[in-house]
């Protein structure tokens, strides 16, 4: 059905088609252009991946082209509007016609390359796992110096431990933070461990001045929010969660700011394309 | 900017849509004129509906053509007629306009869209209209007509005025949830109409 490896937190809801249950509920108001930013961010990234509800969207979204038509006709709009509309064009002050944007088929053979057998980078990971979170603290730790010197030594400290305790037997696993949108800020890691229903945000670049949530959808298609981010002056963040319920109930994570842009919690390395965005059949309005 | 001047328009009157929005693409303003001919009245019956006043139609008209003009290349016909895309550009620039208004004050003399679209029924189309809108219009029509007010209203909401389900709610003061299953239940049922009279969507 999907491109995509297993959803995160090893959650197996492929198959019974669980984990589209959100976009399910929620494709005809997407196709109506009637959600909020954060649920149609969360519809439109299933959508990058999920066949099946592509197809659902395409056929809302042709219900949606259709009611264009249902229009009673009106008069004819006067002769001057048309002689306004060549004078326009005409005297060069409107744009020429756009050029088509190119075929980006290098780009998509080579997300294609990338994608194939990519379940093979997440081997590594599973093993080096406390090693690399543990790493993480220690270089935000570095980066972090310059700013307060006492204050990162307590933070580190806490960190640490944490670490060790998310390590405890293997069962920590990394996810990064992937930017969904142009507008998006913040990069990093989530660290998750499975037994102990915990996790922890290590992240840099963040916007400061903005309020950042960490949330996430269950198999039921519920959202759940995990906690509020403290971004600090440099746009760092260092902040361990507890999970609501298990963290194997969450088909997706995702990171959002107060202007409803999302940051994707994904497995595999920091800004990776494992897919591609999904292109409605008829752009949205610009605002 | 180069504008193409064939040597007469003659012989273009007699292409097809896709074929003149081709040469649109290529900067023919002729074809671009014989599609305003073509559509013009259909895109300002639109905006008119949209944006609730005539006048607002009008100046929408012009700017619909233009973006039309300017992004002719982006059309294609594999994925629907070429009205069905003007009428797409339409919607989204009167949406546009629609929440650009919400945002300032509203116009003392500005039509409610969507109680006047709740008025428009099938009997105040002639037999001429009808005839006129098509089969695809008239089985949409008589879809949207069928569905329960509540439905067809919240679909009209986010449709026409661009409302989230989170403000129809407040604007209806019903429960988020109703609204989403409102919403929910009236588009299924407008795409199960639709495939039971086979249309064939555009």
């Amino acid at each position: 059905m999907n491109s995509r490896p297993k959803n995160q937190f090893e959650h197996q809801g492929n198959g019974d088609g669980r984990d589209c249950a959100f976009t399910l509920d929620h494709v005809e108001s997407f196709a109506l252009d009637a959600l909020d930013s954060f649920d149609r961010g969360i519809v439109e990234h299933h959508l990058r991946w999920c066949e099946s509800c592509q197809k659902e969207a395409a056929s809302f979204e042709r219900v949606v082209r259709n009611m264009h038509l249902v229009t009673q006709l009106g008069a004819p709009p006067p002769v001057s509007s048309r002689q306004e509309l060549m004078r326009r064009i005409a005297a060069g002050g409107e744009d020429a016609p756009l050029a088509r944007p190119q075929s980006s088929q290098l780009t998509r053979q080579a997300e294609s390359a990338s994608t194939a057998g990519s379940w093979t980078r997440y081997i590594p990971v599973a093993i080096i796992a406390p090693l690399a979170l543990a790493l993480l603290v220690v270089g935000v730790w570095v980066n972090s110096l310059q700013d307060d010197l006492s204050n990162r030594n307590l933070e580190l400290t806490s960190q640490t431990h944490l670490n060790q305790s998310l390590a405890n037997g293997g069962q920590v696993q990394l996810f990064s933070v992937e930017q969904s949108c142009p507008t998006c800020r913040g990069n990093g890691q989530v660290g998750v461990s499975e037994s102990k229903g915990m996790g922890m945000v290590v992240g840099h670049d963040f916007d400061p001045s903005q309020q950042h949530d960490v949330w996430g959808v269950n198999d039921k298609g519920e959202k759940k929010m995990f906690c509020e981010l403290e971004v600090d002056s440099a746009g760092a963040v260092m902040q361990m969660f507890t999970f609501p319920d298990a963290p194997s109930a969450f088909t997706d994570v995702y990171i959002t700011d107060e202007n409803g842009a999302m940051m994707y919690v994904s497995r595999g390395s920091s800004g990776t394309n494992e897919s591609t965005p999904y292109e409605r059949e008829t752009p949205l309005p610009t605002t | 900017m180069t504008v193409a001047r064939p040597e007469s328009s003659i012989n273009m009157r007699e292409l097809d849509d896709a074929a003149l929005a081709g040469h649109v693409a290529e900067g023919s303003s002729i074809a671009l004129e014989i599609l305003y001919d073509r559509y013009s009245r259909v895109v300002l019956s639109f905006a008119t509906r949209m944006l609730g006043d005539r006048q607002s139609g009008e100046e929408l008209l012009q700017e619909v053509f233009l973006r039309a003009w300017q992004q002719a290349r982006n059309y294609s016909a594999e994925r629907g007629s070429f009205v069905t895309w003007l009428l797409s550009i339409t919607h989204n620039m009167s949406i546009d306009e629609i929440r650009k208004r919400r945002r300032r004050p509203q116009r003392a003399d500005s039509a409610d869209p969507v109680l006047m679209l709740s008025n428009v029924t099938d009997d105040s189309l002639s037999v001429e209209q009808l005839a006129e809108l098509g089969e695809l219009r008239q089985t949409m029509i008589r879809a949207i007509h069928v569905l329960p007010v509540a439905q067809r209203s919240a679909i009209e909401l986010a449709y026409y005025r661009g409302l989230t389900q989170r403000e129809i709610a407040v604007e209806l003061g019903q429960p988020l949830g109703t609204i989403k299953t409102r919403m929910r239940l009236g588009m299924r049922k407008l795409r199960e109409h639709l495939e039971t009279h086979e249309v064939e969507l555009a």
